[in-house]
């Protein structure tokens, strides 16, 4: 199973080397959005109540986890393109288990991840952002980061099974932007109003950026945070993932 | 002698302004029609800014305490010109995508081959732009100010408002009908909007830059779209004036006329080859 794995990931890293632009445009929208945002909103760090002085500090794993997010999606768009040309049909004919197709997808866009959220570090290190949380800050970043695109490509996943058609992509990108965007990615709970702080309160995503942001934070890594972050985590993997393999079984018939 | 001869071509001429103005009419109907039957076309356009504003305005609705900030009731009235500029530039590029398709598909081709005059193949597709961008600003600021937008410029801020969607809907359009006559490709057009919208951000549209300050207080200061932003959002939440309302008109209608006129040449370089 585990040769099976190394093949499909392998199959899908190698298509993401043979297409520079999907990778590109990759790192390029995480990046550009978070030059845009550290100038356009540099301001409102004066409302307090971030954890950090610097606005660059706060938006750094933000956009990686956003880049992450985007590079998971790309499974399911490159998934739908099998499905489209009879690919996937041929591997399901094929002796190969369906963990390892589910899984080998996953592991494909997970270097992807790895590769746009380091790029995004490094640029949000070139501006300016100065992390706080030593090693362990950075390890529970990257767990963020890997959970994330493991649960944006089990999204991807589980609609392509069960629609097999591409005219479902857009909603790849729209579910993750709505998850994202309605936690505390752009202000802390303190500094949102109304109905986005109460949906920001119970969306789990507010606990993994809480995670992943301890890198970048004043107070450093805290284990309460820590907790909170990987059961939130682990609830949001576990339940995509499941919809996910659903989703295969039910293509399956 | 010298009389008829004269009278017949203006009549002539008369006659050619009369088919092409009901030509252009023809395919800025068939443009308006094209977008109403693919809900796929203007629901994000419509939909897409509604939610970025009610994200920024609960996200953002403390900032308005920061010293420096407009005087504004709500930050939904702060946001009314840039949700309208964004649903604009998201909504008019589709006028570049039509011509792509036509000409991926040959309609393009046969449209040529008729009798039909070469600008109302511009023209008409962008009447038809036009026309929806201003219905679509007209329906932000229907459904904003149900949310706490205002239109303290009254009457005439609403007609200039909805005369600057129309024209920077033009623009767009004309942007995108360029590429899409130049390349033939619906790709290459869509692969054109992030500049639109990456425009957008590096304006005033989404906060004060003077709050800001630093590098992005220079890029907005430099940026048209500011200059019409600003002047759009002093009728909304101020009142009417003169010379904010002409600023935002003279900056979109430069925009129009600029792109019309590389739409215009990219049409003679597609007929000539």
């Amino acid at each position: 199973m585990i040769t099976s794995i190394v093949a499909i990931a392998g199959r899908g890293v190698i298509r993401t080397i043979r297409m520079p632009s999907v990778l590109v445009q990759s790192v390029f929208f995480p990046t550009f959005f978070f030059v845009i945002y550290i100038g356009l909103y540099a301001g409102v760090i004066a409302l307090g109540g971030f954890g950090t002085a610097s606005i660059k500090n706060w938006y750094v794993p933000f956009m990686m986890l956003q880049g992450a997010s985007f590079a998971g999606i790309g499974v399911g768009f490159s998934t739908s393109l099998d499905i489209s040309n009879g690919f996937f049909d041929r591997l399901m004919m094929s002796p190969v288990s369906r963990i390892a197709i589910l899984v080998g997808s996953i592991f494909g866009g997970l270097l992807r991840a790895l590769f746009v959220s380091t790029v995004v570090l490094a640029v949000g290190l070139i501006f300016g952002a100065r992390p706080t949380g030593g090693l362990m800050g950075f390890f529970w970043l990257y767990i963020a980061v890997v959970g994330m695109c493991v649960a944006s490509s089990c999204w991807a996943l589980g609609l392509v099974y069960r629609f097999k058609d591409q005219r479902i992509a857009p909603l790849f990108p729209i579910g993750i932007f709505v998850v994202l965007f309605t936690s505390t990615a752009q202000v802390p709970l303190n500094v949102s109003t109304g109905w986005l702080q109460k949906i920001a309160q119970v969306n789990p995503v507010t606990e993994v950026l809480g995670l992943a942001r301890q890198s970048f934070m004043d107070i450093g890594v805290t284990s309460a945070e820590t907790i909170d972050g990987v059961i939130a985590l682990l609830l949001i993997v576990f339940s995509l993932g499941v919809f996910a393999w659903t989703g295969l079984r039910r293509y399956l018939g | 002698m010298f009389l008829p001869k004269r009278l017949a071509a203006g009549l002539k001429a008369r006659k050619r302004v009369v088919m092409s103005s009901a030509q252009i009419k023809a395919v800025a109907a068939r443009s308006v029609r094209g977008v109403i039957r693919q809900p796929q076309a203007w629901v994000p356009s419509l939909a897409f800014p509604l939610f970025f504003t009610a994200l920024s305005s609960a996200a953002f609705e403390k900032t308005r305490a920061i010293p420096g900030f407009p005087e504004v009731s709500s930050f939904v009235a702060f946001l009314l010109a840039a949700t309208i500029l964004q649903g604009v530039m998201f909504g008019s590029t589709s006028a570049g995508t039509d011509v792509a398709i036509d000409i991926e598909s040959g309609f393009f081709d046969r449209f040529l081959a008729s009798p039909i005059s070469r600008l109302a193949l511009v023209f008409g597709r962008l009447a038809g732009t036009i026309l929806l961008a201003a219905i679509q600003a007209l329906l932000f600021i229907i459904i904003l100010m149900c949310f706490g937008a205002t239109m303290k410029g009254g009457i005439p801020g609403l007609a200039v408002t909805l005369l600057v969607a129309g024209l920077l809907g033009g623009a767009v359009g004309a942007f995108a009908v360029t590429v899409g006559l130049r390349t033939g490709s619906v790709e290459a057009v869509n692969g054109f909007f992030p500049i639109f919208f990456a425009l957008v951000f590096l304006s005033s549209a989404f906060f004060p830059p003077q709050i800001s300050g630093g590098w992005f207080e220079v890029v907005a200061g430099v940026n048209p779209l500011s200059t019409m932003v600003d002047g759009m959002r002093h009728l909304h939440i101020v009142g009417w004036d003169f010379s904010k309302a002409a600023s935002a008109v003279v900056v979109s209608a430069v925009l129009f006329f600029v792109f019309v006129g590389t739409s215009l040449v990219a049409l003679s370089l597609r007929i000539k080859r």
